[in-house]
């Protein structure tokens, strides 16, 4: 299931692994860090399918970040 | 020499902490659309692979319709060829030729939609720090 975030609000990535546990996300990236990884930014998306993530920002413009919060050994849910 | 030095920290990292991996966001981009994904850092694996849909949401376009046998624990897969510039931080590698398929073995099954093989490893200085989760990558310019 894909769910779409209603008025997403900046917080920095390891804020957002705590409170979407075990799902991918896209992130609208506002802010990277000294070395350019992406440290800050809004939440648009977050779904437990990466193939259902994948199809819904495929035609998304931004900054975007796609990536899964828990461990990557996690059984899909 | 120029040098170009990147560090990420791992601490608080789910997958670091379970499984000491090391899974880094790196920008793919494309002709038009660029995007970061997290990809696992293998220097087992002697060629970048992402998968097939990360090829569809970044509109990537084969270079060449040549595809590349490869042989994985779970058998054999065919993979495609991509050209992109991948950035690792602030890190710029330009025109990686980097292949489209299934992820071999036990990568399948995990939450990740690439690897970073040796291919674009061996292009960098990496060093890696298990006791301080701090993973340093170093790109060496020589101007001539």
């Amino acid at each position: 299931m894909l769910k779409t975030i209603e008025k997403p609000q900046e917080v920095q990535v390891p804020e957002i692994t705590e409170k979407y546990p075990k799902r991918w996300v896209t992130v609208e990236v506002t802010k990277r860090d000294k070395y350019g990884f992406p440290a800050s930014g809004r939440v648009l998306y977050q779904a437990t399918d990466i193939d259902l993530m994948l199809d819904k920002t495929k035609y998304i413009k931004g900054d975007l970040y796609i990536f899964y919060t828990g461990s990557i050994d996690d059984e899909p849910q | 020499m120029t040098v170009i030095l990147v560090k990420k920290k791992f601490v608080g990292d789910a997958t670091f902490d379970k499984l000491k991996l090391w899974v880094i966001p790196v920008t793919i981009k494309g002709e038009e659309i660029k995007r970061d994904f997290n990809l696992l850092l293998d220097t087992g694996a002697q060629r970048t692979v992402i998968l097939p849909k990360v090829k569809e949401n970044l509109d990537l376009i084969e270079v060449s319709e040549k595809s590349v046998q490869g042989t994985g624990v779970t058998g054999n897969s065919q993979y495609s060829t991509v050209k992109v510039n991948l950035e690792i931080g602030s890190i710029n590698l330009v025109d990686i030729n980097i292949l489209v398929g299934s992820l071999p073995g036990l990568f399948s099954r995990y939450q990740i939609v690439g690897i970073l093989g040796a291919d674009v490893l061996q292009l960098l200085s990496l060093k890696i720090d298990y006791l301080e989760k701090l993973l340093e990558i170093e790109r060496p310019f020589v101007y001539s």
